[in-house]
């Protein structure tokens, strides 16, 4: 067995309380590691909402790979066939299927809204004969163990709002993000790295702006914000000792520290005093799990083969579908990856391969890569963007070109493992990939469904806040069985 | 014991906490209050907790016509004939049997609800019952009456009323104050908690010394005088007004609000009275005779984030952002809620759907564009020159209308020469015209069901229109071209007889709109004999008349709206010269499209003609000076600006068009680019663009050699060569001005490279070449000449001052300084600061209940008005803004005084007297100690709102003034210390922190107010969220880097990353209440942030310079910086080693040392022991990471 998961069996709850209540010390592995927990068993004072009540346990996934498509990709050019738009083609989409929906103020101003269909060939592939686009030839691979999700859907027509609406469950900033969630939920299970971690690779585009807030805690306290691992520069900020400073010199300051600290404790009688000296050695931990975390050299060619060329190239998709991994054995609970460039109001065709170059292939290999490692099972891998596009064009048609505007009522995803059921095909849209006509799965119920995989009652899982008990889903979401393994 | 137990056993849930607390305040409570079920403690928040959703206040989710916050209601018979509570007889009230019953389905609350009630809940409820369900209205929402103060007398701890309140709960507990902390550790204290700053050490000898038995008085009034207070209380102001320098929306790009935060540290540091800070904050534009300083306060309600996302619907963000004004404003001020009631009533407190958009309607009228185009000053703004500022403008204002009078005013001997001069340029440049006589003319009416008109071609080669007369026309005609170099085209526009009113137009009054005129020249390809059309581009259009708002322009505005019309029945000739001349052979064909599409009134040209220009000398002439079109290649790479614009790249060694290199994003190759000369062009923009270094190359081709001067300007870093020499070149970022120089061109090619360095903000560049050259017109004056001896009236002045130029040299020094007068002007309007502030609308716009708080479902028309709830709105203020900041300030308010009196006691106690500080609601929590609040409110109120005068009364109370030390059995029974049994102890705020650091070290720099300050942040950070990557943080170099954490630019979707990671807010949204996390990341930020390493070694100077001659006076000295106290024997050992073992390993590394000592701009003198520094810096860091050091002790 993995050292790495090993660890990871040893540190559960139980292990906690006894270390909690062996008395000092406890603090000593503090926030990063569900100090929620830790600090409702300290003192009796600091307790937290939500967790004990939310873990029913039984969760078959014990982490998270989030793999964001910022930007919304085109659901009827990758995941949603639509054999039918041959016959729309070109013609103006009927206002029995637009049904006076609100669109954004990019298109409102059209006159004409022809439909288009996509322009690249759907096969199916796997066992179940999922189909998809020559687009996603690697994801095709592995179709057998993805579920996709054809009637997500969500009330925002813009990114922002959208963004912040599939992630955080409002669209307006203030509430916690689905990782802040985890962390504060079910802590981490590796006392050396953060429980959250969030990754921003660089593609050709980036023609969107992220925020912070997608990765921030909202009212949850703030050690519940997603740690932001980087590209360039020391991975985790501030990680790196200043120029100057050797392990052994570092070590002997913070032992000096540690003693002054003691003394104020002696003093004081301060818990926070001797969680502080806790999280002062954690850092000092920290500075060699991390690197050890980043460091690929011990990675076989074959599986740095799987992820593609890119993946030596730090910052990239692949480069970071594969930390994903590492961290996943590692116990991360939940990593966060964005790629931006999805938004394709023109040049789709173009631009759409060029994003798939970069994200198809690695999206696969990840899955490959955890099912041959056999944490898949516990791993839940979720693909996906805040929302998706209209069928009819954006601008005019070309022989070669077309746009697509952002489409909100049906979009699609997928995710595997983690007690997701591989190999089908959930919901269904209209001819026109416009609307949902089966089996609607609101961002709602993608987040109920993503915590019940963990174990967690979506209902459960809250936080007091102003006089009321907050959660993921604000008062909606229903557990979408139909897709569960 | 059997309690304790309990607790413990469910120390998980939330409720440990308030149980915990109010079990130790129950014990606490005299023992009357005690007995019995208290309705407020025991009873409402479980009725509100369990029951009020679905009976409440909603009445929209009301089940089964059920209300049970109202003791009316509860107490009489509902629709089933049952009564909730019959007070006095639990058996018989509905309420118990359902919570009690067995009956699944009868069970209330319903288990699909989740929210069951524990035994002991219903035990409680059952008491109640018994005793006769005794209805309280909830504490917050009456008013509060000044309690009286229990009396201790002759007790030493009783200072003041406070000590007073809280020594009757201590005594109740079981408990006795701590004694008064150490001088020292108090000194700390109070100055951290007033002036966010340690006191220096001889700061506190002197207290320590101070026998004066008021010393600690005097040193408190000491710092509420000082300026850093202001800077100090400003921080949670700003994390509750949600206060940054970003639009936080999408884009997230800067605005300028800063001088509110200014004002909000001027405010405090004038004490002004809270009722006043409120008014002028809400409305300050809206009270008579508003002031500068009042509209700038207004910035309150202009901090709420704004979009310019392309495609966000106006409505939608223009109902979002009155949500968050009214909702900020509500938990500000009221400590309420109110977020609930946006999209039904209120769950549960007694704010009614209805009474949301009452409050709405307030913040319903701002006269503001929704869309803040992503710039830093969206409208509505205000203007802050300062003094010198102002001075100037009235200075240039005065220049420029005298010199303008003097090179303007009429000369009759000046104008009869330029009459001459004119005619005699109109004679060369008029000439050589070529008849352009059409092959074919053809009507293309826009509606294709329209009849075309007829054209008909007439001997004299014009066009005449007759017949069908479409609502829009064009006119398309295939013109044979005579050959030669085609520089200019020429319309004349000629009254007819047959059109009407005799006009040269086909209106019914004989007038014609052009909207577009479009010129094509089709080649023929010689491989594929295809032809190939070419538009070419008509640069400058002149035109002898023309109708006021519809010149000549206007037809090559590539705007179809806009049109050329001349006044009805007037002969025009228009003027079009192309942007650069053609070469065309003889035999080609040129299209004209003559477009009349501005309107649908049938405004078709009826008759005219078209000429060109061929020849190469009238191209010269009216092209003059025109060189080979510019080059540009770029973005290079660049790290920093400064790197960027000494580093040589490839053009600056040889310009090779044909190369390729490799650039910021992937492969970059020279393109040739259309910039005309004079107007500015940007290279990158502000949200799109990509960041680098660009080149810009042309070739000027000279027929001799000639003196003239060369003008340049570029964002935001530039250098130009002219034939391989350095001629201009700047590295000001905020330079306004264009350069300037001399220059000699020679005769054949001149060389020009220029290189432009764009690091973060929208870049770009103007050129153009002046020569005082007789023989040479500027292409507008040679136009205008071309067209007639007296020029078209739009041209006029040009002509005039392009003659008076030539005329003389002090003519020309005086149009020389106009120019350079005007851009100084220019650049002064944009170096002015400016402020958003709040503007009210002319015209009320009307409020709608929104149903389920959607913005495009509009239920009722909904009156401003407040919640009946509150007390009333004052009869005699306005239903606006100004009304309802007034009423927020009323002494008959019940939650301001309370809400704002325990934020204040929150920032100096740590926890505050309602823990809940963002609610007072229903479900909020209990105070620790209600007398005293409301004592506190009352005080505040009666005092005038005098905000220092309640500070000072906590700062000096016995209570504020105890030790922090406590027994471990004292934190174990109170661990939040809401008893106050001790004094206050928590670490400090993220920028607190970071200004400790800078103070302790020496390198803070103070300097009150102004723009935001870039202290140092790792890179990358902002490219790696924003749009395209684009959006980059530069470091200031200057001292702004060591300025106070207020002054940091706030970014909302970067915010600065060390203070994100103390719990700093990202100023998204109100925030009244920082939480306080303790993390390793924190930890890596404090010892290894090179802000923390440089300070660490300014800090090691500091000591050598003045702590003394040997380690122990420094060691001393130092840990007195850091913690305000000496150092005891056993703390100063552990020290003692780092020092030793730190000394030896630098020793053996005199390259460690050097590196330790060069992180970032501090460099420490010469004349140190170098490894004994790089020692002490590693004992500073020490010092800098105590837990002592980061906490008010």
């Amino acid at each position: 067995m993995n050292p790495w998961q090993e660890r990871g069996l040893l540190i559960n709850r139980r292990h906690f309380f006894s270390r909690a209540s062996a008395g000092l010390g406890v603090a000593a592995l503090g926030s990063l590691l569900n100090p929620s927990l830790l600090r409702g068993a300290e003192a009796g004072a600091k307790s937290t909402h939500g967790f004990a009540g939310a873990a029913r346990g039984g969760g078959k996934a014990k982490r998270v790979i989030y793999l964001f498509m910022a930007g919304g990709p085109s659901q009827m050019d990758l995941l949603d066939y639509k054999p039918a738009l041959e016959n729309y083609h070109e013609k103006e989409l009927p206002d029995s299927v637009r049904m006076g929906q609100r669109i954004t103020t990019m298109t409102s101003g059209q006159k004409q809204f022809p439909v288009v269909r996509s322009m690249f060939k759907f096969k199916q592939h796997g066992q179940a004969g999922t189909w998809m686009s020559e687009l996603l030839p690697h994801t095709a691979g592995v179709a057998d163990d993805l579920c996709v999700v054809r009637s997500l859907n969500t009330e925002a027509i813009n990114h922002d709002p959208a963004i912040t609406n599939i992630q955080t469950g409002f669209q307006q900033p203030g509430r916690p993000c689905v990782g802040a969630w985890l962390s504060y939920g079910l802590g981490s299970a590796n006392e050396n790295l953060p429980a959250f971690v969030v990754m921003l690779s660089s593609g050709r585009e980036s023609d969107q702006p992220l925020y912070t807030r997608l990765w921030g805690s909202g009212f949850l306290p703030s050690e519940y914000q997603g740690v932001q691992f980087r590209a360039g520069g020391d991975p985790v900020l501030y990680l790196s000792n200043p120029p100057g400073v050797s392990r052994e010199s570092r070590r002997r300051a913070l032992d000096g520290l540690a003693a002054l600290n003691r003394r104020q404790f002696d003093r004081y009688t301060d818990p926070e005093i001797n969680t502080r000296i806790a999280q002062y050695e954690m850092a000092f931990r920290m500075q060699t799990s991390v690197p050890e975390l980043t460091d690929l050299s011990q990675e076989p060619q074959s599986v740095l083969d799987l992820y593609g060329p890119d993946v030596k190239t730090p910052g990239t998709f692949a480069y970071h579908c594969l930390l994903a991994r590492r961290m996943a054995e590692r116990g991360v609970r939940f990593v966060q990856l964005y790629h931006r460039g999805w938004d394709q109001h023109g040049s789709l065709p173009r631009r759409i391969r060029e994003q798939c170059q970069d994200t198809d292939q690695p999206s696969a290999a990840l899955v490959k890569d955890l099912k041959q490692r056999g944490l898949l099972e516990d791993t839940l891998v979720v693909w996906g963007g805040e929302f998706g596009r209209t069928v009819y064009s954006q601008g005019k048609i070309e022989k070669d070109n077309y746009g697509r505007d952002h489409h909100g009522r049906c979009f699609s995803i997928w995710m595997a493992g983690g007690g997701i059921r591989g190999g089908m095909v959930y919901g269904q849209t209209d001819d026109y990939c416009y609307n949902v006509v089966e089996n609607p799965v609101h961002v709602h119920d993608q987040n109920a469904t993503l915590l019940h995989c963990l174990g967690i009652d979506h209902e459960k899982l809250t936080y007091r806040f102003q006089g009321r008990d907050y959660r993921l889903t604000d008062i909606h979401g229903e557990v979408v069985k139909g897709i569960l393994a | 014991m059997q309690h304790l137990a309990w607790v413990r056993f469910v120390r998980l849930l939330d409720h440990a906490r308030s149980l915990l607390l109010s079990l130790v305040l129950a014990c606490a409570m005299p023992s009357s209050q005690a007995a019995g079920v208290d309705f407020v403690r025991d009873i409402r928040p479980i009725l509100s907790d369990h029951c009020f959703a679905c009976h409440g206040p909603d009445d929209k989710a009301r089940k089964g016509g059920l209300r049970l916050d109202l003791k009316e209601d509860a107490f009489k018979a509902g629709k089933s004939g049952q009564t909730a509570i019959v007070p006095g007889k639990p058996a018989e009230s509905e309420l118990i049997r359902r919570v009690s019953t067995a009956d699944e389905d009868d069970l209330m609350p319903p288990a699909k609800f989740k929210k069951p009630l524990s035994r002991a809940q219903v035990e409680t409820l059952s008491r109640w019952v018994a005793e006769g369900a005794n209805y309280q209205v909830h504490w917050a929402f009456e008013r509060p009456l000044r309690p009286a103060v229990p009396e201790f007398p002759g007790n030493p701890f009783v200072k003041n009323p406070i000590d007073a309140f809280v020594l009757s709960t201590l005594k109740a507990a079981g408990l006795a104050p701590s004694p008064e902390a150490d001088r020292p550790t108090l000194l700390r204290r109070v100055a951290l908690d007033l002036t966010g700053l340690p006191p220096s050490p001889r700061e506190v000898q002197a207290f320590v010394q101070d026998k004066d038995p008021d010393a600690y008085g005097r040193a408190v009034e000491k710092l509420l005088k000082s300026e850093r207070y202001g800077e100090n209380m400003v921080r949670g102001w700003l994390d509750a007004a949600r206060y940054a320098d970003s639009h936080g929306f999408h884009i997230d790009s800067q605005r300028d609000i800063w001088a509110y935060r200014d004002w909000v540290i001027r405010a405090f540091n004038e004490n002004k009275p809270f009722d006043q800070f409120t008014i002028e904050q809400l409305a300050g534009d809206l009270l008579p005779g508003a002031t500068r300083e009042q509209k700038i306060a207004t910035g309150y309600v202009r901090c709420s984030m704004s979009t310019g996302e392309g495609g966000a619907i106006e409505a939608e963000y223009q109902a979002k952002y009155a949500f968050d004004r009214l909702e900020t404003t509500g938990a500000i001020w009221l400590g309420l809620t109110l977020t609930c009631a946006r999209c039904h009533s209120h769950k549960y407190d007694p704010i009614s759907h209805q009474e949301y958009y009452g409050l709405l309607s307030f913040f319903n009228q701002m006269d503001e564009p929704v869309m803040d185009g992503n710039q830093p000053r969206p409208e509505p703004i205000l203007k802050l020159p300062s003094p010198t500022q102002s001075r100037r403008q009235q200075e240039l204002k005065a220049r420029l209308e005298a010199l303008e009078k003097s090179a303007r005013a009429p000369s009759p001997r000046l104008d009869d020469a330029q009459q001459s001069w004119s005619e005699k340029w109109h004679q060369k440049l008029s000439p050589e015209w070529s008849l352009l006589t059409p092959l074919t003319a053809t009507s293309r009416p826009k509606a294709t069901n329209q009849s075309p008109s007829h054209l008909e071609i007439r001997p004299d080669g014009a066009v005449l229109a007759s017949g069908p007369n479409p609502e829009q026309d064009l006119h398309e005609l295939r013109l044979r071209y005579p050959g030669g170099t085609l520089s200019a085209l020429r319309l004349e526009a000629m009254p007819h007889a047959s059109l009407p009113h005799s006009g040269p137009g086909r209106s019914a009054e004989g007038e014609f709109k052009m909207s577009e005129i479009e010129l094509e020249w089709s080649s023929k390809d010689e491989k594929s004999g295809e032809a190939k059309p070419k538009s070419l581009k008509l640069g400058r259009a002149f035109s002898i008349s023309d109708k006021e708002g519809a010149d000549i322009a206007k037809a090559v505005d590539g705007k179809s709206e806009t049109g050329w019309s001349v006044p009805s029945s007037t002969n025009s000739t228009a003027l079009f010269v192309l942007g650069e001349p053609w070469e065309i052979p003889s035999g080609s064909e040129l299209i004209a499209r003559l477009r009349f599409e501005a309107s649908t009134n049938r405004l078709a040209l009826g008759h005219y003609r078209i000429s060109a220009s061929t020849s190469k000398e009238m191209a010269r002439r009216l092209i003059p000076r025109f060189y080979d079109p510019w080059q540009q290649i770029g973005p290079f790479p660049l790290s920093d600006l400064s790197e960027a614009f000494a580093r040589v790249y490839p053009p600056e060694e040889q310009i090779d068009l044909k190369a390729a290199y490799r650039g910021t994003r992937g492969e970059i190759k020279w393109g040739k680019r259309d910039y005309g000369d004079g107007a500015y062009h940007e290279l990158v923009h502000e949200i799109h663009g990509v960041h680098g270094v660009y080149y810009l190359h042309r070739v000027l081709e000279q027929e001799r050699d000639m003196d003239a001067r060369l003008v340049f300007k570029a964002h935001e870093a530039y250098k130009v060569w002219l034939n391989g020499e350095l001629v201009a070149w700047s590295t000001n970022r905020s330079a306004q001005a264009a350069k300037r120089v001399e220059v000699k061109l020679r005769r054949g090619e001149n060389r020009l490279l220029c290189k432009v360095v764009s690091e973060a903000t929208s870049s770009g560049f103007a050129f153009k070449l002046e020569a005082e050259d007789e023989n040479v017109l500027p292409p507008d004056v040679a136009g205008a000449l071309a067209l007639s001896a007296e020029a078209p009236k739009a041209q006029r002045a040009a002509v005039r001052d392009h003659f008076r130029r030539q005329e003389s040299l002090s003519m020309r020094r005086r149009f020389r300084e106009i120019e350079v007068r005007k851009e100084e002007q220019q650049a002064l309007e944009k170096s002015i600061p400016t402020t958003l502030i709040a503007k009210e609308l002319a015209k009320p716009r009307e409020t709608f209940l929104l149903v389920r708080g959607e913005y495009d479902k509009k239920g009722d028309k909904i009156e401003p008005h407040v919640p009946a709830l509150l007390h009333a709105f004052p009869s005699h203020s306005p239903s606006n803004r100004l009304g309802l900041a007034r009423w927020l300030v009323d002494p008959a308010n019940p939650l301001t005084p309370r809400v704002t009196v325990n934020r204040l006691w929150q920032q100096l106690l740590g926890v505050g007297l309602v823990k809940t500080s963002e609610d007072f609601g229903v479900q909020s929590e209990r105070p620790s100690h209600p007398e005293l609040l409301d004592w506190l409110a009352v005080e505040y109120v009666s005092s005038g709102w005098d905000t220092k005068h309640l500070l000072r009364l906590i700062l000096n109370s016995s209570t504020y003034r105890q030790t922090s030390q406590a027994s471990a059995k004292l934190r174990a029974r109170d661990p939040e210390n809401r008893l106050l049994a001790r004094g206050p102890r928590f670490r400090v705020d993220a920028e607190v922190l970071r200004d400790v650091v800078l103070a302790v070290s020496g390198l803070l720099v103070e300097k009150v107010g102004g723009p935001p300050a870039r202290p140092f942040e790792p890179g990358g950070l902002w490219e790696a969220v924003s749009f395209n990557n684009v959006q980059r943080y530069v470091v200031d170099v200057d001292q702004n880097q060591y300025r106070r954490g207020i002054y940091t630019n706030w970014k909302r979707q970067s915010p600065p990353p060390a203070m994100l990671a103390f719990d700093a807010p990202t100023r998204e949204y109100c925030v009244m209440r920082r939480p306080r996390t303790n993390t390793p990341l924190q930890a890596l930020a404090m010892l290894n942030d090179p802000q923390y390493v440089e300070a660490s070694n300014a800090f090691a100077e500091r000591i050598l310079e003045q702590g003394g001659a040997n380690w122990d006076s420094r060691i001393r000295y130092a840990f007195q910086w850091a913690t305000g106290r000496r150092p005891e024997r056993e703390e100063i050992m552990p020290l003692r080693e780092v020092f030793e073992g730190q000394l030896e390993e630098y020793r053996r590394n005199p390259a460690a040392v050097e590196a330790l000592l060069s992180v970032r701009s501090f460099r420490p003198g010469k004349s140190w022991n170098r490894a004994e520094l790089a020692a002490w810096s590693s004992v500073s860091s020490v010092l800098l990471n105590l837990d002592e050091t980061l906490t008010k002790n």
